[in-house]
């Protein structure tokens, strides 16, 4: 059962973690965790949210283990693809698992750097302007989104971990794509009304 | 050009460390933290589908009335 090999694939640490091996689940959580928490640091406006995202989508994974879909033998679209829900409903989920997230110490109030660099790129109007387009998306379109351009998985890959064939996947991009540009427009219009320096 | 790409922010060490711990335990067969987990999640299972079984079980009967 317990094989605490860093070198197991995602399927071989799954199956010890459904049979109870709590090691194989912290080895996957080295291994996903910082592409988790980059990935949420898109959705969510802080670091510490970002993380707080992290750590519910592994409770999420555990908690759903029967539904936990390996892609490619891979685990990581489900968990970005989780992320995104978890994100979306993150009030819900960290009511849900306050006591376990109590455990996380919260982190001092001090300057953070890796914030100083987002807040700069976020000042950036052209990247700021398109983060808030994003975040106007449903959640289908930011899934969608995410997974095939921000973090370049196949069409057929994002088309097994959703349940639908590729072509859906591709269907669903470009209607995505579209709105994500309806919504830039938009955007971009109200752009002059907000700068009034 | 990206300063994200040359030093992509990372989960806190600390905070991860202490993750990682709770993680462990949750899925550690035979902890008390597994243990309650277990029975949470059996709670997750049941209660929806109890309240499901009612509401399909209240509706059969109600229709049956009119």
């Amino acid at each position: 059962m317990t094989s605490f090999d860093a070198d197991a694939n995602d399927a071989q640490l799954w199956s010890d973690v459904r049979a109870g091996d709590g090691e194989s689940f912290g080895l996957l959580f080295d291994r996903h965790r910082d592409r988790v928490f980059r990935y949420s640091l898109r959705l969510v406006r802080s670091h510490v949210d970002a993380e707080d995202v992290t750590a519910m989508v592994f409770l999420e994974a555990w908690r759903r283990q029967s539904r936990v879909r390996l892609v490619n033998g891979s685990i990581i679209a489900w968990l970005l693809a989780t992320a995104t829900n978890v994100a979306r409903n993150r009030l819900r989920s960290a009511a849900r698992y306050q006591r376990m997230l109590n455990k996380i110490p919260r982190p001092e109030p001090a300057p953070d750097h890796s914030m100083s660099v987002l807040d700069g790129l976020a000042a950036e109007p052209a990247h700021r302007t398109v983060q808030e387009a994003f975040r106007r998306l449903n959640r289908r379109d930011q899934e969608i989104l995410s997974l095939c351009v921000l973090e370049e998985l196949s069409a057929p890959d994002v088309g097994e971990l959703l349940g639908i064939a590729p072509g859906a996947v591709r269907a669903r991009l470009m209607r995505a794509k579209r709105r994500l540009i309806h919504t830039l427009d938009v955007e971009s219009l109200k752009e002059p009304l907000g700068e009034t320096r | 050009m990206n300063t994200d790409d040359e030093n992509p922010p990372v989960f806190d060490e600390s905070r991860s460390a202490a993750f990682r711990v709770v993680l462990v335990d949750v899925a550690e067969i035979g902890t008390e933290q597994n243990r309650r987990f277990r029975v949470v999640q059996r709670a997750w299972t049941i209660v929806p589908a109890s309240l499901l079984i009612l509401g399909l079980s209240a509706g059969t009967f109600l229709r049956s009335r009119t």
